[in-house]
């Protein structure tokens, strides 16, 4: 039971932490703003260029889908690295500032280190994964519209690998 | 069963310790009193097992504090670098803690709803004033309804009601409590209480209220004098029964302090 109370406190602390919110979440999703209406605002209008004239539209449609995937990818993997970077530091910060109580807990609780541990990473993995689905949910959402007007949604080829 | 400091040397930093052969038996309630930077806190640290430099034993009930482990009950106190860190409600943080200390909840909801306010159950512990922010930690101590209770300066930043309250919340509790305190106007009422006198990492006594305001104090060499407390200045004070001026004459017995850092 200790493991679960651990848990469920660190994660209601994460995820109630405005802090953790904006640096995790919200400043993120402004660099996916940037990268989708800002660095790739003339994408569009120069791709079709590229093709030498006479280029069969299929080919340009399948490229184009290929393109706006892969650097929609390149994108959401970047931030999500950014973002699980600054959670760290968030919880490394915890652990810092935690080590008497847990100590002191150890001694005079029924909360072991094990425990008290595993409670603090399943919480932190939880909240990393929260954070990583708004991330890859503002990707696939930015980009759908900026590149293909939500007629045709950028999805991950594998939506286990982007979210681990 | 006791708690029980043996030659302790405790500190901060490898070799520099503000404890200095601290021999200490702890059956009953106490109070330590003594000047700020005497070493209370230090003590309280010691005692829990928390400090980062120490020597000699410490024994609560018998066993050596470093093999302490999984004890829930034994040992709380009032420190904040004892609670988590976390910018959550006090609500949330002393559910957590208690539950875990298998320490009441309710109990210590009751204590800050009449000592403290009910609005500091729904703040973070840095949102609350030091006399709130107290209130809570001592409710937390308080709460955990373990056998020993070290409650370090537990009156700090108090209004007077809300003083003589925890007074008697502290005094109603079952526990064996251990007070670090500079405050010398709880003694009156802590009649039965044993006293130490902490001063410059060491502890002298113990002596029952009654007898400490009896004492005389001096600086001059007194044979029989119940104790005599050696400064690092080198030099020495002298509480004897004899010789010196009483500490019954002194406005409040605060004046004491005045007397402990002479150098």
């Amino acid at each position: 039971m200790a493991v679960v109370r651990v848990y469920k406190f660190y994660l209601r602390d994460v995820l109630s932490n405005g802090y953790f919110w904006f640096w995790s979440v919200f400043f993120m999703m402004f660099w996916l703003f940037m990268g989708a209406f800002v660095y790739g605002a003339r994408f569009a209008d120069e791709f079709s260029k590229q093709f030498p004239i006479g280029t069969p539209s299929p080919v340009i449609e399948e490229t184009w889908r290929e393109f706006t995937l892969h650097y929609t990818a390149s994108w959401y993997g970047s931030i999500a690295l950014f973002s699980m970077s600054s959670i760290t530091i968030g919880l490394t910060q915890y652990i810092f500032y935690s080590t008497i109580p847990i100590r002191y807990l150890t001694k005079y609780s029924k909360a072991s280190p094990l425990k008290f541990y595993t409670g603090f990473t399943l919480s932190a993995i939880t909240s990393t994964v929260i954070f990583t689905l708004a991330l890859l949910a503002t990707s696939i959402l930015l980009y759908s519209y900026k590149f293909h007007g939500f007629k045709t949604l950028i999805s991950p080829k594998n939506m286990l690998g982007a979210v681990s | 069963m006791v708690i029980e400091l043996i030659d302790v040397f405790a500190g901060y930093r490898r070799g520099d310790f503000v404890l200095r052969g601290v021999n200490l038996r702890i059956s009953s309630n106490t109070i330590v009193l003594g000047p700020n930077g005497s070493g209370k806190t230090t003590l309280l640290r010691a005692i829990i097992g928390t400090v980062i430099s120490r020597r000699g034993r410490v024994v609560i009930d018998g066993v050596d504090v470093d093999s302490i482990r999984g004890s829930p009950g034994l040992v709380s106190a009032n420190l904040l670098e004892l609670v988590m860190q976390s910018r959550l409600p006090v609500k949330h943080i002393a559910s957590l803690y208690l539950d875990l200390v298998s320490g009441d909840y309710d109990y210590f909801k009751d204590i800050v709803l009449r000592i403290g306010e009910k609005s500091a159950l729904d703040k973070g512990l840095h949102e609350l004033s030091a006399g709130l922010r107290i209130v809570v930690l001592n409710a937390l101590a308080l709460a955990a309804k373990a056998k020993y209770i070290l409650l370090d300066e537990p009156f700090e930043n108090l209004d007077p009601a809300r003083r003589v309250a925890m007074l008697s919340e502290i005094a109603r509790s079952r526990s064996v409590k251990v007070m670090a305190t500079h405050t010398t106007w709880l003694l009156k009422s802590l009649a039965d209480w044993d006293i130490y006198l902490m001063v410059e990492g060491l502890t002298y006594g113990s002596l029952k209220p009654h007898e400490l305001v009896e004492l005389k104090v001096s600086r001059e060499s007194v044979s029989d004098a119940v104790l005599s407390i050696k400064l690092r200045s080198g030099s020495e004070i002298y509480l004897s029964k004899r010789i010196g001026v009483p500490l019954s004459s002194f406005d409040s017995l605060d004046k004491l302090y005045e007397v402990l850092i002479w150098q």
